[in-house]
């Protein structure tokens, strides 16, 4: 579904990714790990378009992402949770998710709401007013009402205590039972590792190590990556 | 000899030289043809002055001021009072005070009389204006400029009103233009390239790395909103004396965008820009002119009369400008950069010279004091997070500590609290024993501390060697020390060939490294560096660890290192602090950090910890 | 006490204009991040719609300005604009000082550099009896016209599907396009809102002076800027609040300032938002900036 050929990405003056190749399948849940720097980041945005690659291309469902604006991108089914969440704190959080649903139909909006009851409660007020994991959740919703083809997670477990990560995987757990196409970027490894049906380990601008579930989690390289030597 | 100059004397001879060569051409093409071809021409020249003006202010700053023109004015009124004959000044100002009425100087002095007054009016009005913000600066000097201009045309017992003055003795004639220009080309090129010039330049460059190099935003804007003031009095009171007649309309709007828009196709950051701008121009304006007045232009082509094509010409050209070629004819570039000229001069450049101890960026205040650099119970939260939580921190003199944790932990703002650009909610910042919360960033670079960003943010528009040398400057090194001292950092960091190449060509590696060559310019005795070793590769990284050793070492600084690559931490930091949501978990040696299970699983998570004491 | 009521409401007529006039330029700003210039052309243009109109019914000739203000701005973005849009704040002034200086000349050339009357409805001369008040109509007009327009875009921006683009593409411009927001669709219709309300603002000041020339967009451009500045970039709101004081303000000071004074009015309603810029940098309502840029 998703395929990555030699992706490269510079940020002021700085090249960030070496050359990157990367695939995605439908219904697979990838997850992507790394120390920060490693640019996870700067590949996602170049995944949605934000950034232009310097080198490499990126295509969604056979189709060459290059030059697409963002927009154009989200309609073609690449649904992004950004880093920080990044919620419109002066609209409320019922416009929040109308802003996303863009008419997607009322049974849409239903489902998440179910899912996602304190939405619900909260819906006439400001979303800045929201505690970290309701924003969370409100910026998983409205991913999802935008009916992804892909879903696509930077860091949702940031500035989350513990057991608002609990309720946030559940959601994402609820989705893959349901065959949703995800990738996952965190920082913490143990987690995305343990959650992935496959992760990659992205370290210096490039992939380190890949594999599935049980694989990683005896790779040396994981620790290595983040934590310089191999103890 | 490159290595230990800003520019080549020839390069820098050429860019002298060849504005110069242009006024004189430009006057003596004016000489010779009819004698109103020659008005036109002396117009020019007064219209060059100005535009000096606005290239020494906007040019420089990267800001741009419209109310320049309302300094013009100043200029003119002044310049026009003070030689007006007596009686005709009693006339038209009657409530002039009689001292200046009765005033009948010289072209020269009245000149110099209105320079002056501008220079002082552009310092009163400049010290309130400098003093907004950057985007508000552009409207405040509009609001200026319709202030001056409501203020002339209504204070008609002195101004003479809206039908402004007459019988303004006409003393200039296009020598005289011609020198004025010349004497304007090299003030410009003197501030341009003085300390104070660059200083400015930095903070047009990025205003963020500029602050944490010592450079003071406001009070370097306003030096050059006075010397610009200065050139405008200049250009306004050649003008009326070129003309004879003036009016609140001389110099208001259309006369603003004329200016800017010769400015604009010439290339604002060079002097060499703002001459082929003025000369472009101005002539694209009189073959317009021509045209709108019905003369035939191509063969029988005419398009009869019709006023105002010019005006509008010169707003499309100033439009196509901005669109295509916003950077101007010259690029920004003086005379002696263009790239044939540079590629000539640089096939001749012997061998950099090695450094010698003398230049060697001495600490600031080396003498005495030695106490460290230290945060005690920092807190600090915005947009509803709390991101620092009571931190502690203590970098002692010659040390280097690496600060690390994952993402969103606080150490950049750690380091923001620390080099000032954010301010603790509550806690202390302790620089030598001395309370230094709340201080500014420049402050703190002046007394020792520097550092620098994720970003390179590259002064991308100066070259290597200036770029660095500013760093010294902003701390108020003299600009032959600064030199020095920066080509000295650049061979200690490997970039010593590079000196004159534009920074913000260069690769990646070295623009990191740059960055980290402008902080260590300052001389300062605490670095604090933001993932330096970010997109370096493993050679790379181990030159970088390499020349920071060197720096602790041969400088006595110490070294506090934000990073995520564990190798360099490890190789280079004695001690290690881990901050993860705020707080300090553990303090220690990197074999004992590394090992920590508590650090081990704020990165990678719980099943990861056990397995680190394998 | 019904000379100080006389006098208030002038000077809200003055700032309900002012108020339009800063919405205008507020619009675009918090949409685009750039100070249109050109705000004061698109006042002026639809201006001259009045005078070039002058024998067809005033209903007709309204019509046709308001048209005229949303064309140019349209057009104006989509031309001069776009091409720009990536540019640093400075590049999009001195654009938009390029279309303002053309569009200024152009109707110099075409019509006339001098001023130039225009007809207006007697009945907009006349004055009207509110309670033991004698109220200009030109007045009421401008009120009920701020009260209607500005309610006009409450109602746009909080209940209608484009508002909330703006209002979220606004707040943050990147995240809405990741949300399907279309970014061209979006400044569209700002600038289309926007010459809109700068047509509404010619026909008042057509109506006022009852003359049209080709720099009368001058003073009312910069009146925009510094009620957008003092109320504190960014907000709608406060471009109203700031226009309402500007307005206000400059009224009182005609009315009550000293004669020798007068003429100096503009003067000094230009001097004052400096002062208030020095000691709050952001604004009247504008949020104390906290964060570092890093």
């Amino acid at each position: 579904m998703l395929d990555l050929r030699g992706l490269k990405v510079a940020y002021g003056g700085v090249e960030i990714l070496h050359g990157v190749d990367m695939s995605l399948g439908e219904g697979e849940v990838v997850g992507m790990v790394g120390p920060n720097g490693a640019g996870k980041s700067s590949l996602l945005r170049a995944i949605c378009g934000l950034t232009r690659p310097s080198a490499g291309e990126i295509s969604f469902e056979g189709r060459l992402l290059h030059g697409l604006a963002p927009e154009e991108i989200a309609r073609l089914g690449i649904s992004l949770v950004p880093e920080g969440r990044q919620i419109f704190g002066t609209l409320t959080v019922a416009e929040n998710l109308r802003l996303a649903a863009n008419g997607n139909g009322s049974e849409a909006m239903e489902s998440v709401l179910e899912r996602l009851p304190i939405l619900g409660e909260r819906a006439g007020q400001r979303a800045d007013r929201l505690s970290g994991g309701e924003q969370q959740q409100l910026a998983v919703a409205r991913a999802l009402l935008r009916k992804p083809r892909l879903l696509i997670l930077d860091e949702p477990s940031l500035g989350l205590a513990p057991k608002t990560i609990d309720v946030v995987y559940g959601l994402l757990e609820e989705l893959r039972t349901e065959g949703a196409t995800m990738l996952l970027v965190e920082q913490n490894a143990a987690r995305t590792i343990d959650f992935c049906q496959r992760s990659l380990v992205l370290a210096g601008g490039q992939v380190r190590a890949s594999g599935g579930r049980e694989e990683l989690q005896r790779d040396p390289a994981v620790l290595r990556a983040y934590m310089g030597r191999q103890l | 000899m490159n290595g230990r100059r800003l520019r080549s004397p020839a390069s820098a001879a050429i860019s002298l030289v060849v504005p110069l060569v242009l006024v004189a051409l430009t006057a003596v093409v004016g000489a010779s043809g009819t004698p109103s071809f020659e008005g036109t021409v002396t117009l020019i020249l007064c219209n060059l002055v100005i535009v000096l003006g606005l290239q020494v202010f906007i040019g420089n700053s990267g800001v741009y001021s419209f109310g320049q023109l309302g300094l013009a004015a100043g200029g003119g009124y002044v310049a026009a009072l003070l030689t007006i004959p007596a009686a005709f000044t009693a006339l038209q100002a009657p409530d002039l005070p009689k001292l200046i009425a009765d005033a009948q100087l010289g072209p020269v002095p009245s000149t110099l009389i209105a320079a002056a007054a501008c220079g002082l009016l552009a310092l009163v009005v400049g010290w309130p204006l400098m003093r907004t913000s950057t985007l508000a600066i552009p409207i405040s000097t509009f609001a200026f400029l319709i202030v001056v201009y409501n203020v002339l045309a209504n204070w008609d017992p002195v101004t003479g009103g809206s039908s402004g003055l007459i019988s303004i003795p006409r003393t200039t004639d296009v020598t005289s233009a011609g020198l004025w220009a010349g004497a304007a080309v090299v003030v410009a090129l003197a501030f341009k390239w003085s300390a104070s010039g660059y200083r400015l330049q930095a903070t047009r460059e990025d205003e963020v790395a500029a602050r944490s190099i010592g450079i003071g935003l406001m009070r370097e804007r306003l030096l050059a909103f006075t010397i610009s003031g200065m050139l405008c009095g200049v250009g306004g009171a050649l003008a009326v004396h070129q003309s004879g007649v003036l009016s609140p309309t001389t110099f208001y709007f259309a006369a603003s965008v004329t200016t800017i828009t010769m400015l604009v196709v010439g290339g604002a950051r060079s002097v060499f820009g703002a001459v082929i701008g003025t000369v472009a121009v101005a002539t694209v304006n009189e073959l317009l002119r021509n045209v709108e007045e019905g003369a035939h232009v191509l063969g029988p082509f005419s398009l009869g009369e019709t006023p105002g094509l010019a005006a509008i010409g010169l707003g499309l050209i100033l439009l196509v400008t901005m669109i295509a070629l916003p950077e101007g004819l010259s690029r920004g570039r003086e005379a002696g950069e263009l790239e044939p000229i540079r590629r000539r001069l640089r096939l001749r450049a012997p061998a950099t010279s090695p450094a010698t101890a003398a230049d060697q960026p001495r600490p600031r205040s080396a003498r005495g004091s030695s106490g460290g650099l230290r945060a005690e119970g920092v807190s600090l939260a915005f947009s509803g997070l709390q991101v620092l939580r009571g931190v502690d921190l203590e970098l002692p003199p010659g040390e280097a500590l690496g600060l690390i944790g994952p993402n969103g932990a606080g150490k950049t703002t750690l380091v923001n609290v620390l080099s000032g650009f954010q301010t603790p909610d509550s806690g202390s910042v302790l620089l030598d024993g001395v309370d230094a919360t709340g201080w500014s960033p420049a402050r703190l670079a002046r007394a020792g501390l520097g550092r620098t960003f994720q970003a390179a943010l590259p002064f991308a528009g100066l070259t290597v060697i200036e770029s660095v040398a500013v760093g010294a400057m902003g701390v108020g090194v003299g600009r032959r020390r600064a030199v020095g001292a920066a080509a000295d950092v650049l061979e200690r960091l490997g970039l010593g060939e590079q000196a004159q190449s534009p920074a913000g060509l260069q690769p990646p590696g070295n623009q990191r490294l740059l960055g980290i060559a402008r902080a260590l310019a300052t001389g300062p005795r605490h670095l604090l560096l933001d993932e330096p070793a970010a997109g370096l590769n493993d050679e790379e990284r181990r030159e970088l660890v390499a020349i920071l050793r060197g720096v602790i070492e041969d400088f006595g600084c110490a070294i506090l290192l934000i990073e995520h690559d564990m190798n360099v931490v490890m190789d280079l930091c004695s001690r290690v602090q881990v901050l993860d949501d705020g707080e300090t978990v553990v303090v220690g040696s990197p074999e004992e950090v590394q090992a920590h299970p508590a650090v081990v699983e704020a990165y990678l998570g719980t099943s990861y910890a056990a397995g680190a004491h394998a | 006490m019904t000379e100080a009521a006389q006098s208030l409401i002038d000077a809200l007529a003055l700032g309900g204009l002012y108020a339009l006039i800063a919405v205008g330029v507020a619009l675009i700003y918090t949409v685009m991040g750039m100070m249109n210039f050109a705000q004061g052309e698109f006042i002026m243009l639809p201006a001259y719609t009045l005078y070039v109109l002058a024998g067809l019914p005033f209903a007709v000739a309204i019509g046709a300005a308001l048209v005229t203000g949303i064309a140019i701005a349209v057009l104006a973005e989509r031309v001069a604009f776009r091409p720009v849009r990536n540019a640093d704040l400075s590049a999009q002034l001195v654009t938009s000082l390029a279309v303002a200086t053309i569009l200024q000349n152009v109707v110099s050339a075409s019509v006339d550099a001098r001023a130039q009357s225009v007809a207006t409805p007697a009945l907009l001369s006349e004055s009207s009896q509110v309670g033991s008040l004698s109220v200009p109509n030109l007045e009421i007009l401008t009120l009920a016209l701020t009260v209607i327009v500005l309610g006009g875009l409450g109602w746009l921006l909080y209940r209608t599907r484009i508002g909330l683009e703006m209002r979220a593409a606004a707040e943050n411009f990147e995240m809405a396009r990741l949300l399907g927001v279309r970014a061209n669709r979006v400044i569209a219709i700002a600038f289309a809102i926007s010459g809109a309300l700068a047509a509404a603002v010619g026909v008042l000041i057509v109506m006022q002076t009852g003359q049209v020339s080709p720099t009368m967009g001058l003073t009312p451009v910069l009146v925009g800027f510094i009620a957008v500045v003092i109320g504190g970039f960014g907000r709608i709101s406060g471009a109203v609040v700031g226009g309402l004081v500007l307005g206000v303000l400059s009224s009182l000071l005609g009315t009550y300032l000293p004669d020798g004074l007068v003429p100096f009015r503009d003067a000094i309603v230009f001097s004052l938002p400096v002062a208030i810029l020095i000691v709050r940098p952001q604004g009247l309502l504008g949020a104390a900036t906290g964060e570092a840029r890093i």
